[in-house]
């Protein structure tokens, strides 16, 4: 109890130590020791108002008063956007307690000369330093890291926005020394920094994005000294492709097969737009046994990049199928310039294949398709086709590959291409051979390639998959639909002209009794 | 197959509980009394515990009995910390939907007993009572009187003019 107490002054007379004992008249509230109202006072209070909050909490009682003034513990979140007299309230309040500070350039209510000042002498205290930048000149915010100690520094969040990584050298922090020995949580975007000279090793958490100044040596030797890592997420490192890492930061050679780093606490792995050359080198030297979400990123300009990726992945396979196994959604996303999105539970694993050769690209699919663990005719994939017009050959391959219940065609209200081939394509069995309907278990569809005067193909697509019989040639009828969802995708705002009417009515009638929805409201039966 | 061995609790009001040892060792308190003095038949007193909140209490501990401690070296002044436990289950919620006498009882036995997450779920509720509210309505809920003078009042919140302008 003492702790929290000890030494505070109050605004407004004499203390007794008597006044936060509880007697029996006492309400019920008052029973609680300080260190526990603390406690709850600490959960109660909000990011962004804490200090506020602080203020309205003192004004309850004396005994609140007391006990909340005088619990520094309570008022190290320091955040920009609390105000100058609230700053320096809590930095006065907050004696030698460790500091959150939170800084965000577009919403802080401080002049930052001011705000970078104040802090800047407690350098020593801070615990987490979090920035979020917009302009040009930033430089000066990092003055302090520059060249000072932050010795209790558990988390640094340097955040930019694009166009700053450009802007000048990395900068060295802690004057080259190597980083805070507490340092567990690293979040650099946009901000060019010297990340060799930290040394940075036992993080639970590595974000870089964008970020100048690194190299691929740095990351895998960040990596290796944290074998207790929780978090990785690389994105948008182009540049790393410019060089590999030595083979000494591998405490024995990593080659394909032979993965060097363990890594069982990790729990969330993003690698997006990073080199398929470092994406395919870092995948095969991690093992990952604990791994719940697992998201990859990749453009794959050339058949070697598909090779290399395939490589990198082949030994987390096992993981994948765990991932799977426990997955409820599944969603296939396709957009154009053939960029496939499929998300099966924590797995996420983008594929960009415009620039691949057609064959490569479904070499590449069929791969990831094979190696989720379970057949994948048997995944209940909702098929989202966004904006992407296919060669017919591509979509009946993809048809052959995977059997969706859902499918949704959306082309963008304003600079959509309106795809003419998908939705005719559905409403007879293919040309080639095996000749089949295209995703023939489809039982919801949904589509915004509405005009104004409707879309006959919708209602020919519909009207020729409900009347199909399984055929004596051994084509097997789809199965009927059982809700249409529809939604107007024109330029404009026509969704009920006297002809999109027309054309719903001529949707129920065909549609055999599925629920028919109009922009998101299902029509009545009888309309 | 052998029955889970047992330890018998005493209440302040000297009702006797047999529970799983197990399930009593959720609290850190009793996991070091059975440590400190061994296997013994004798009930183990709880003097701060009345019989109605150890029931509610030993409630808690049976329904989590399998679930994993909390780090002993962990730091409670962690934001970290606190923020990956924000959420009350769906079970604790439940469980904790108790009159304001028991809610603040069931705080000090945790307390007392040492029984981290039961504290952590009474703090969170009693937090979420608070969020949000003037002094007044938390005056009002917890039944406080307000014992500034005016003067006393007054001089707060003209020293924290700021927090009132927004």
């Amino acid at each position: 109890m003492s702790s929290y107490l000890a030494g505070e002054s109050s605004g407004f007379g004499p203390r007794e130590p008597a006044t936060i004992n509880a007697n029996n008249c006492d309400p019920p509230v008052h029973r609680l020791p300080p260190e526990i109202l603390v406690e709850i006072v600490h959960h109660s209070i909000e990011p962004g108002t804490c200090l506020r909050d602080l203020i309205r909490l003192t004004l309850v009682c004396k005994r609140w008063n007391i006990i909340v003034e005088g619990a520094a513990v309570l008022w190290g979140n320091i955040d920009a956007d609390e105000g100058p007299s609230a700053i320096r309230k809590a930095l006065e309040m907050a004696k030698d307690t460790p500091l959150d500070i939170t800084f965000n350039e577009a919403t802080a209510d401080i002049m930052r000369e001011d705000f970078f000042k104040s802090i800047g002498e407690r350098i020593a205290q801070w615990r987490s330093f979090a920035v979020a930048l917009r302009f040009r000149h930033w430089r000066f915010v990092l003055e302090d890291l520059k060249n000072g100690e932050a010795p209790k520094l558990e988390t640094l969040c340097l955040s930019g926005r694009r166009g700053l990584e450009g802007s000048g050298d990395a900068i060295t922090l802690f004057g080259g020394r190597s980083g805070p020995p507490k340092l567990r949580d690293v979040t650099l975007a946009y901000i060019p920094i010297n990340l060799a000279s930290l040394q940075l090793s036992g993080l639970r958490s590595l974000t870089l994005e964008r970020t100048r100044g690194i190299s691929s040596t740095d990351i895998i030797n960040i990596i290796t000294g944290s074998p207790n890592i929780e978090s990785i997420r690389l994105q948008r490192l182009e540049f790393l492709d410019a060089e590999a890492p030595s083979q000494q930061v591998f405490s024995r050679p990593a080659s394909f097969g032979n993965p060097s780093i363990q890594l069982p606490s990790l729990l969330y792995l993003s690698l997006d737009d990073i080199p398929a050359s470092f994406l395919s080198l870092l995948l095969s030297s991690i093992v990952v046994p604990q791994l719940q979400t697992f998201r990859v990123d990749c453009e794959l300009e050339e058949p070697g990049d598909a090779q290399l990726l395939l490589a990198g992945l082949h030994h987390h396979t096992p993981i994948m199928a765990r991932l799977v196994a426990n997955a409820q959604i599944f969603e296939i996303n396709v957009s154009f310039l053939a960029c496939y999105h499929i998300i099966i539970g924590g797995l996420d694993i983008t594929l960009l294949l415009d620039d691949l050769p057609c064959h490569h690209s479904q070499e590449t699919l069929d791969w990831v398709f094979t190696h989720l663990g379970k057949p994948v005719e048997d995944i209940p994939f909702h098929l989202f086709l966004d904006d992407w017009e296919p060669e017919l050959a591509h979509l009946e391959w993809l048809a052959r590959r995977i059997t969706p219940t859902k499918l949704t065609v959306y082309s963008h209200p304003y600079y959509g291409t309106d795809p003419e081939k998908i939705i005719p394509s559905l409403s007879r069995p293919t040309s080639s051979t095996p000749v089949t309907w295209l995703f023939p278990r489809v039982e919801i569809i949904k589509t915004n390639l509405v005009w104004e005067n409707g879309n006959a193909d919708i209602v020919e697509m519909i009207r020729s998959r409900h009347s199909a019989k399984d055929g004596k040639d051994g084509v097997a009828a789809p199965v009927p639909f059982r809700e249409i969802w529809l939604s107007f995708g024109g330029k404009g705002s026509c969704k009920s002209s006297p002809l999109t009417l027309e054309f719903l009515q001529e949707v129920q009638r065909v549609a055999n009794g599925a629920d028919v929805y109009w922009e998101k409201e299902k029509l009545h039966r009888s309309m | 197959m052998s029955a889970a061995p047992q330890v018998t609790l005493e209440s302040s009001d000297g009702e006797k509980f047999k529970v799983d040892k197990e399930v009593a060792e959720r609290s850190v308190l009793i996991k070091n009394m059975i440590e400190d003095v061994g296997e013994s038949d004798n009930p183990i007193p709880l003097p701060n515990v009345n019989a109605s909140v150890l029931k509610k209490v030993l409630e808690y501990c049976e329904h989590h009995r399998g679930d994993p401690l909390p780090a002993a070296d962990a730091d409670p002044s962690n934001d970290d910390n606190r923020k990956r436990a924000t959420e009350i289950s769906d079970w604790d919620q439940k469980f904790i939907q108790v009159d304001q006498e028991m809610l603040f009882e069931i705080i000090l036995a945790a307390n007392y007993m040492d029984i981290k997450p039961l504290l952590d779920v009474g703090c969170k509720t009693v937090a979420n009572m608070i969020k949000g509210k003037t002094p007044e309505e938390i005056r009002k809920l917890f039944n406080i009187v307000n014992d500034f003078t005016p003067e006393e009042e007054a001089q707060i919140k003209k020293e924290n003019e700021w927090a009132e302008d927004r």
